[in-house]
């Protein structure tokens, strides 16, 4: 018998569907504009908070922890793009998908340094949702052209997914401003990267 | 993550009709209780009272394993019919309800009957199409003696009772049993359950709904990944005993893609894995606990400190990754928790600093206070072929167990003082 237990208000399905609608509303002007993250990024300094007074509560620590592992993992197979696609819109999302989690690992790391929480990934090869792991890796690069596109695509799109929910999730049960404010700054990133993954899958 | 363009097998492909089938005759029925609850108000007469059989599977197996208030341990007989087991109430009493827990191996016809004297029986409930499981049956009759008289194996086993339990009026007093008399093991349990699955860890994710692979709960019926050490001292259990509303939970096992959730899950406290003079200083598990055990992480065997055994199969070894187990049997894991604690803090940021296993079998300075060490033993009823079996975490050797201690204050430390420290076997209810 599978029980499903009450969760707090504003927690529920309900609001995860508010959240998705939002992604896709959130898509259509993306679809339509030609945004790139650099103009969106604001400058790594923002994020920083003084470390002395940094409180986090768990869910801020459990985030950052796995926020780390998840950008860093992704980034492999991104590396993996140039090599192995043969579409010039797949290469180009890469590259931009790759640098703004860069730019998000160093504020990330920023968080966790001053927090005084160990540069240790507490994941490493966790089999998590919108988790790349070393098996997805072995698959990725056994593939060429557009089945290496197909495979990147859906896990990029599932990796952007999840991410966007446990941003949402930081933002609503978080208690540090600061890493709150990361947080909804890497949903809006995600929310425009499913843009960019829904025009490249668009048949050329 | 899974790619669907994945060769891997084990990864993101369903072949659920197949399973389906295999499973529903497999089980045969093994997870259905059946019969009728009879008054719950008449009390259990026939623990702890003195029970013989007609023969028994191995010295392991003996007949008071039925009647000793642990669901952990079992009566089993020799592979062949018929096969019985009876309990001596010490006095006359009358005889309202039965319950038998059977193990996989159960009777498919049986009849549970009274006497007066040991020898001329009377008939007070009849099957011949028993299917296992927990039977609670509503009985009238009476007798010193009550036996269950198995005519009919289920399986090519014998037949093995986990629990034979008698309930009703009179009968002698409760047993006094002198000290030496009792089982000369520090322990106590909880059997709790499958409740329920998510994708939720309020240990390793707390606030963060969906960020874990697929758990499965046991114990309290209300975990997620916002709960708190209130959340479930305000909630119900389906643990017994129910007063444990602790929140136990595992990745989920999958067959074919498919999750299967285990027959029985039991949480053992124990006393061992330290000196004597340790035990006897042992302190109840702080409320709000928080512990992780196994490596959900591990990428070879050799990083687990699971273990998974074959059910009534010692001739299959042990392994940290799943065994195939021979049919009629069930894949089971056993999973020691640290049972030395900081003494401080009641979780930490990798929610594995706060605790630690014993070093030369007392606790290190680093973790001076030791605690009952928790031993979660799950049985799944499945067996065969470990290339269909995964864990949501991956691979038989990444089995972990997370345990939120939520026991209440004053019932975990009369179990620690009245069956822990002084090293006696208790059950469920935390007696003797």
């Amino acid at each position: 018998m599978t029980v499903v237990p009450p969760r707090r208000p504003g927690t529920g399905p309900a609001r995860l569907s508010a959240l998705l609608a939002g992604l896709l509303l959130a898509l259509v002007p993306a679809a339509g504009c030609a945004t790139g993250p650099a103009t969106e990024r604001a400058a790594p300094a923002s994020v920083v908070s003084t470390p002395a007074t940094a409180t986090l509560g768990g869910t801020d620590v459990a985030w950052i922890q796995l926020m780390i592992p998840m950008n860093e993992q992704v980034l492999k197979a991104l590396d993996l793009v140039p090599g192995q696609t043969t579409d010039e819109r797949i290469r180009d999302l890469a590259g931009r998908i790759a640098a703004g989690r860069r730019a998000e690992l160093d504020d990330l790391r920023r968080l966790r340094g001053n927090a005084g929480l160990p540069a240790v990934n507490q994941h490493e090869g966790h089999d998590l949702p919108g988790m790349v792991i070393p098996a997805d890796l072995v698959v990725l690069r056994s593939l060429r052209a557009a089945a290496f596109d197909r495979a990147v695509r859906e896990t990029l799109r599932e990796h952007v997914e999840q991410g966007a929910r446990l941003a949402d999730a930081e933002q609503t049960n978080g208690a540090d401003p600061e890493t709150r404010r990361l947080a909804e700054r890497m949903r809006h990133t995600r929310v425009t990267e499913l843009g960019w993954l829904r025009r490249t899958t668009a048949t050329p | 993550m899974s790619l669907p363009t994945s060769p891997t097998p084990a990864r993101g492909q369903l072949r659920t009709a197949v399973l389906a089938v295999a499973l529903v005759a497999m089980l045969g029925g093994y997870l259905v209780a059946t019969g009728i609850r009879a008054d719950a108000a008449d009390p259990l007469l026939s623990q702890g009272r003195p029970a013989t059989a007609s023969s028994t599977e191995n010295g392991g197996t003996p007949a008071a394993n039925a009647v000793d208030g642990d669901n952990g341990t079992r009566w089993g007989s020799a592979f062949s019919d018929p096969q019985w087991l009876r309990v001596d109430l010490g006095a006359t009493a009358t005889v309202s309800r039965v319950v038998l827990r059977w193990e996989a191996a159960f009777a498919r016809a049986f009849t549970v009957q009274t006497s007066a004297d040991g020898t001329a029986w009377t008939t007070v409930y009849s099957t011949t199409t028993g299917s296992g499981g927990v039977q609670d049956l509503a009985v009238s009759g009476s007798g010193r003696y009550v036996r269950v008289n198995a005519t009919q194996r289920a399986t090519q086993y014998g037949v093995s009772l986990w629990e034979f339990q008698v309930y009703g009026g009179g009968g002698a007093p409760p047993p006094t049993r002198p000290p030496g008399d009792v089982v000369r093991v520090a322990e106590f349990l909880a059997d709790c359950p499958f409740s329920h699955r998510l994708p939720d860890d309020p240990i390793v994710f707390p606030g963060l709904p969906g960020a874990s692979h697929m758990h499965s709960f046991f114990g309290s019926r209300v975990t997620n990944a916002y709960t708190t050490v209130n959340d479930l001292l305000n909630a119900n259990s389906n643990c017994n005993p129910s007063v444990d509303t602790s929140s136990y939970w595992i990745p989920t096992f999958y067959v074919d893609n498919q999750p299967v959730e285990p027959s029985i899950a039991t949480f053992y406290y124990l006393g061992e894995g330290v000196r004597p003079d340790v035990t006897a200083r042992i302190q109840p598990l702080p409320l709000g606990l928080r512990i992780v055990a196994g490596n959900a992480k591990a990428t070879a065997p050799e990083q687990s400190i699971a273990r998974w055994s074959c059910l009534h199969h010692g001739e299959v070894p042990p392994s940290k990754n799943f065994v195939s187990c021979p049919a009629g049997s069930m894949i089971e894991s056993y999973l020691d928790f640290p049972q030395c604690w900081d003494g401080v803090n009641l979780d930490s940021t990798n929610h594995q600093s706060h605790m630690a296993y014993p070093v030369n079998n007392d606790c290190p300075a680093s973790h001076p206070v030791p605690v009952p060490k928790l031993r979660q033993v799950i049985r799944y009823p499945a067996n065969g072929d470990t290339a269909r079996f995964r864990l949501a975490s991956g691979a038989g050797y990444t089995m972990h167990g997370d345990f939120f201690n939520a026991w209440p204050v004053a019932e975990m430390e009369r179990r620690v003082r009245d069956c822990i420290r002084p090293i006696i076997k208790c059950g469920v209810s935390g007696t003797p």
